[in-house]
């Protein structure tokens, strides 16, 4: 298992169509300046107060444990890594007053001083909106204390973008869109869903391009809707698209099941054959695999494949293997790992 | 076709400008568009950013009111209006109630409507609620008026003057 990306290790409702779910609140603390005015002690005074907070956290009842990282004191390597993993944005990676405070099981992360004071995110596998809404909400409650978030009676909760303000709230889902993706429909997805308040965009890259064929869906209003709303609506569209995956899924394979088989089972002899592979190959390969798993064609747990395209992803590669390689090197250590655990996968659930 | 400015590289950038109808077209490669800034408005590394798309609105609400941007900057934390209107981010929370006649239309723009309708602090529920009902009743009162409901009227405003001298009555 990787070091950055726990939340591979289980898997969620609606998986595999839904790899994730992601819930996060931007809060800012009175009587500051927002992170890109501040002044560098202004910075370290709100690392301080997390830090304050977060060593309590373990004796608070029904609350997780969290560990603070000050991105300062982290080697770039993991920097990068969290976010491969998702786990920070890479803007908060080049803070040098930023910081990340995790639980151990990393459903939990609280970025401090990214573009607002506070960031609380919460990340869990497969489509658990209101269960990651509701431990964010219990983090934000806990971290507000007496009130000690900006809160505007009409506007809500105060943020450094307008875009944020109100609720704070972006909620976002991954979706592994394979036949939607394939049969060209995911376009019309994608322009469907901006008349829906919601915004999406392919994972690594755009559109039907979209490496290992992920994308995200997150809310674009945060202002005026109440967050069970904005979830709820998130939700209805998740499923339904989710539904049509399955539908087409369905029906391509009642057409062309032969076809489909012998591109699951090409992907998976690429994988296990190969000696170089580099990211984006291994993503695409990664992506017929799941299919295969997703549509019964072959047994293979998908929580490993999201696993494995987290550990595909050049700095989670480099953490999981502890040396820092060159581009040809990672790709040769790619190829190893990636073979070794499909290779064991695929033995322990024949 | 070839980089009207360079004659070396691909035109792949073409802009067309229309000016009280007097139409120009220019076809640059990527990097002299760059450089003679006709690709501004988009962020090539990351696609259309959001700060940049922001920054158009900004400039929409500049053009409409242009006198009043000047020498604008917060008491709290002196980020002035133009640094928010390039880099769509404001300053501090101070800045909304100082940006407030221009932070208005934008939010419309960009939500919809300028009423938060989710979470409230634990702390500050009471009073919060209060305000909502208060903007809520306000509004059922001009209904009242224009629909000539008098009676209705009067019940309405008396509640809004019970609940307006209710602790810590005003604006907060």
């Amino acid at each position: 298992m990787s070091k950055w990306a726990k939340w591979t290790e289980s898997e969620g409702p609606l998986s595999p169509s839904v790899v994730s779910t992601r819930v996060r609140l931007a809060r800012n603390f009175t009587g500051l300046p927002f992170p890109g005015t501040m002044r560098t002690e202004q910075a370290l005074e709100v690392v301080a107060r997390i830090r304050g907070v977060v060593e309590a956290s373990g004796k608070q009842k029904g609350l997780p444990e969290f560990r603070l990282f000050p991105m300062a004191e982290l080697p770039p390597v993991d920097r990068l890594a969290l976010v491969e993993s998702h786990l920070i944005s890479p803007d908060l990676a080049n803070k040098h007053e930023g910081a990340v405070a995790l639980t151990e099981d990393q459903s939990v992360a609280i970025m401090v001083n990214e573009e607002d004071h506070v960031r609380i995110q919460c990340l869990l596998a497969g489509l658990q909106l209101e269960e990651a809404w509701r431990l964010a909400s219990q983090v934000d409650d806990w971290l507000d204390g007496e009130g000690n978030f900006s809160f505007h009676e009409e506007y809500g909760y105060l943020t450094a973008c307008p875009t944020n303000v109100g609720t704070g709230l972006r909620a976002s889902v991954m979706l592994h869109l394979p036949v939607l993706a394939m049969t060209s429909q995911i376009e019309k997805v994608i322009a469907t869903i901006g008349q829906l308040g919601l915004m999406a965009r392919g994972l690594y890259g755009e559109g039907t391009q979209a490496a290992g064929h992920m994308f995200q869906i997150s809310n674009q209003v945060t202002l005026g809707f109440s967050e069970e709303e904005l979830i709820r609506n998130l939700k209805a569209v998740v499923e339904q698209i989710v539904t049509q995956e399955r539908l087409l899924t369905r029906n391509i394979l009642a057409q062309d099941r032969m076809r489909i088989l012998d591109r699951v089972h090409r992907s998976i002899g690429l994988m296990l054959g190969a000696r170089v592979l580099d990211s984006n190959e291994a993503m695409s390969l990664l992506s017929d695999i799941r299919l295969g798993a997703s549509a019964g064609l072959i047994k293979l747990p998908q929580h490993v494949l999201t696993e494995l395209m987290v550990l595909a992803k050049p700095h989670v590669l480099q953490t999981e293997c502890g040396q820092t390689l060159d581009a040809f090197g990672r790709d040769v250590k790619r190829a190893e790992l990636l073979r070794e655990r499909l290779q064991n996968a695929l033995q322990s659930n024949r | 076709m070839l980089c009207e400015q360079c004659r070396e590289r691909r035109a792949t950038v073409h802009v067309k400008q229309v000016v009280n109808r007097d139409a120009t077209e220019k076809h640059l490669c990527e990097e002299c568009a760059r450089q003679s800034g006709e690709m501004d408005f988009l962020n090539l590394t990351g696609g259309v950013n959001i700060s940049s798309l922001l920054a158009g609105f900004m400039n929409l609400e500049q053009a409409a009111a242009p006198s009043k941007q000047k020498g604008e900057s917060c008491q709290a934390c002196g980020a002035d209006y133009r640094r928010f209107a390039e880099g769509g981010r404001l300053g501090c929370a101070g800045c909304y109630q100082t940006f407030a006649k221009h932070l208005g239309p934008l939010l419309k723009r960009i939500h919809g409507t300028l009423l938060h309708n989710g979470k409230v602090p634990r702390l500050r529920a009471q009073e919060v609620t209060r305000k909502r009902q208060l903007i809520q009743l306000r509004q059922e009162l001009k209904d009242a008026v224009g629909q000539e409901q008098y009676e209705r009227a009067a019940e309405l405003r008396d509640r809004i003057r019970r609940l307006e001298t209710e602790e810590g009555g005003g604006e907060v």
